[in-house]
C-alpha cells in the first residue's frame, strides 16, 4: 500500500486540485484519486508531482509497512 | 503523460452523442407519435444508435491520462462479464437475432460504468455497496424496458 502527502503539500502552497491538475497535465479526478489512495500513479506522474513540489518521490510517496 | 494512441479525437464524442440522440428521438417519436415512420422494424436507427455509442466510447476524454486509461480497462473488464452472461442466457434460452439489442445494452452499460467510475473512482468495482447494487438493478430494468419500447417494432 502506498500513501502520500499530496494533500498536505498542496495545502502548503495553497493550490487547488484543479490548478495542480492543469500544471501537471492530468484531470482533476486523477489528483483526487491519488490523494484518496484510490489510484497509484505511474513513475512518470509521481516524478512530475514530486518535481512540482520540489521534493523527492520518496518524500511525497511512502510505502506503508503492513 | 501517457497518451492513448488508438482513440479518435475528442470531438468524435460529440458527433457520436448527436447521432445517438437523433436516433433516440426518432425511436421515441416512432413509439409515441407516429408508428409508421420510414424505417420499419427500427433496425436501421438502432444500428446508427449503436454506431453513435461506439464513437462515444472510442474517442478521447477531454484530458486523456493514465487514470482515464485505467478506468477504461476496468470498464472493459466489467462489461465483458455482462457480455459473457448474455451469451450464456442466449444459449440457455435459444434466442436468435438478439445481437443488436444486446450490443446496445452492452455499449450503454460500458458508458455508464466508465463515466460513473471516472467521477467516483474505481473503488466501487472492487467492493460494491448497497447503493451500487440498487442503482445497478434499477438501471438494468430501465434498459430492458427501454429496449422493448424503443427498438421493438
Amino acid at each position: 500500500m502506498i500513501s502520500n502527502t499530496l494533500k498536505v503539500e498542496r495545502a502548503r502552497i495553497s493550490i487547488t486540485q484543479k490548478d495542480l491538475a492543469k500544471e501537471i497535465g492530468v484531470s482533476r479526478q486523477t489528483i483526487h484519486s491519488i490523494e484518496t489512495g484510490k489510484f497509484t500513479p505511474s513513475v512518470e506522474l509521481a516524478l512530475k508531482l514530486a518535481s512540482f513540489f520540489g521534493l523527492s518521490v520518496e518524500e511525497l510517496f511512502q510505502l506503508e509497512k503492513s | 503523460m501517457e497518451k492513448e494512441q488508438g482513440l479518435l479525437p475528442g470531438y468524435f464524442k460529440f458527433i457520436g452523442g448527436f447521432i445517438s440522440l437523433l436516433c433516440l428521438l426518432y425511436a421515441l417519436a416512432h413509439h409515441f407519435i407516429e408508428p409508421n415512420f420510414y424505417f420499419e422494424g427500427l433496425r436501421t436507427p438502432n444500428l446508427i444508435f449503436c454506431f453513435g455509442l461506439i464513437l462515444i466510447i472510442s474517442s478521447k476524454e477531454r484530458i486523456e491520462d493514465e487514470y482515464a486509461n485505467q478506468i477504461r480497462l476496468y470498464a472493459h473488464s466489467l462489461t465483458s462479464i455482462f457480455f459473457i452472461t448474455f451469451i450464456f442466457i442466449d444459449e440457455i434460452q435459444g434466442e436468435k437475432y438478439s445481437f443488436l439489442s444486446e450490443l446496445t445494452g452492452l455499449l450503454l452499460i460500458y458508458i455508464l460504468i466508465f463515466y460513473y467510475s471516472f467521477k467516483k473512482g474505481i473503488g466501487w468495482i472492487k467492493k460494491p455497496g448497497f447503493k451500487e447494487y440498487f442503482v445497478g438493478i434499477i438501471i438494468g430494468i430501465v434498459l430492458l424496458v427501454s429496449q422493448e419500447i424503443l427498438w421493438t417494432p
